[in-house]
């Protein structure tokens, strides 16, 4: 027997590449997001109002991440942006999106006509959250109904979060849910995150989220101009 | 699933390895540093690898595993520490402010050839 050394990473050659996929972003000038959440807390309708606010001011673009089918892309598709649908089906089924795939779908997209793009991850809150996309940010979305102990049950998702989008907010008079405790749950993995509570159906606290994503936005436009605007 | 992806990660990246240095070798062992941070079960991993690896130069290779432990330090109190639980919480001063420093390992340290 005869041994090889091999000493590679997976998660080293995923965040080689999630790098390179920030450099493609940041030539292009856009601002990237990975949205993740478990299945079923509203990512895709969330997007749906994002696109109606957002959609005349910024070009928005998605990539649509799922194990199989295209229901979502095909939800998204009706507002005339681009919009790739990955379906992890043809990777083994894989319940993460991970940097190549992002890379391959960017390849479909006319980069220099986004400024801002979502990556909706698959539904899960334990896979994604290890692997670095490329995004700028990661967006957590978590439904009320899901209860206030998720973010001590999925640290390390919660942990390497920019943003917690508390979504569904008007089911709150039907439950027993105490939303300071989800609260202090989530500060203690991450106390620098902030949140956001909204309802994506009845549009209570939307304008919050949308101020926040101008303000990523338009943050990092300046830190564009600075860097580059010397003679 | 999880898992899946992961031994099909590990399956094409010795693939790679052995179209430069020995393209007829069959594996018989794998290497591999596995951090508890990942969230890969090894049983898991074992599975997907064995059907993963059918009909490859790998299908007869079996997996040896080392699990890495969370291991980092407390930006308050200083000190060096390890994690049992994924609370992530420092347990000498019970600060949520800690460097993490191993457990995200998916290394494949060497392979074994025949």
């Amino acid at each position: 027997m005869k041994k090889i050394t091999v000493l590679t990473d997976l998660l080293e050659a995923n965040d080689v590449m999630a790098q390179e996929n920030r450099r493609i972003f940041d030539r292009n000038r856009i601002l990237t997001l990975n949205l993740m959440s478990s299945p079923g807390a509203g990512k895709t309708t969330v997007l749906e109002k994002t696109v109606e606010k957002l959609g005349k001011k910024y070009r928005l673009g998605v990539i649509e991440g799922d194990v199989a089918t295209s229901n979502d892309a095909k939800r998204l598709a009706k507002y005339k942006i681009p919009v790739v649908q990955i379906t992890t089906e043809t990777f083994g089924g894989a319940c993460h999106l991970d940097a190549n795939m992002i890379k391959k779908a960017l390849e479909k997209i006319d980069l220099t006509k986004v400024d801002i793009l979502f990556i909706e991850n698959i539904g899960n809150l334990i896979c994604p959250a290890e692997f670095d996309l490329g995004e700028h940010k990661k967006v957590i979305v978590l439904s009320l109904t899901e209860g206030e102990d998720k973010p001590s049950k999925y640290p390390v998702v919660f942990r390497n979060a920019d943003l917690l989008l508390v979504n569904k907010v008007d089911l709150l008079p039907f439950l027993d849910l105490d939303l300071s405790l989800l609260s202090r749950n989530a500060k203690k993995i991450n106390p620098r995150l902030p949140s956001i509570k909204l309802s994506a159906k009845t549009e209570e606290g939307f304008s919050d989220w949308i101020n926040w994503l101008t303000k990523q936005y338009n943050a990092k436009s300046k830190k564009r101009i600075a860097s580059c605007g010397r003679p | 699933m999880h898992e899946m992806a992961v031994a099909d990660g590990i399956i094409k990246i010795i693939e790679e390895k052995l179209k430069e240095q020995d393209p007829k070798a069959e594996v018989r062992k794998v290497h591999l540093k596995i951090g508890k941070l990942t969230c890969v079960e090894p049983e898991a991993l074992r599975l997907s690898f064995e059907i993963l690896s059918r009909e490859t130069p790998l299908q007869k290779a079996s997996l040896y595993i080392k699990s890495i432990p969370i291991t980092g330090k407390c930006k308050d109190c200083r000190k060096n520490l390890r994690l049992t639980k994924l609370d992530f919480a420092c347990p000498f001063c019970g600060s949520f402010r800690l460097e993490i420093k191993t457990g995200r390992e998916l290394f494949i340290e060497s392979i074994e050839i025949k």
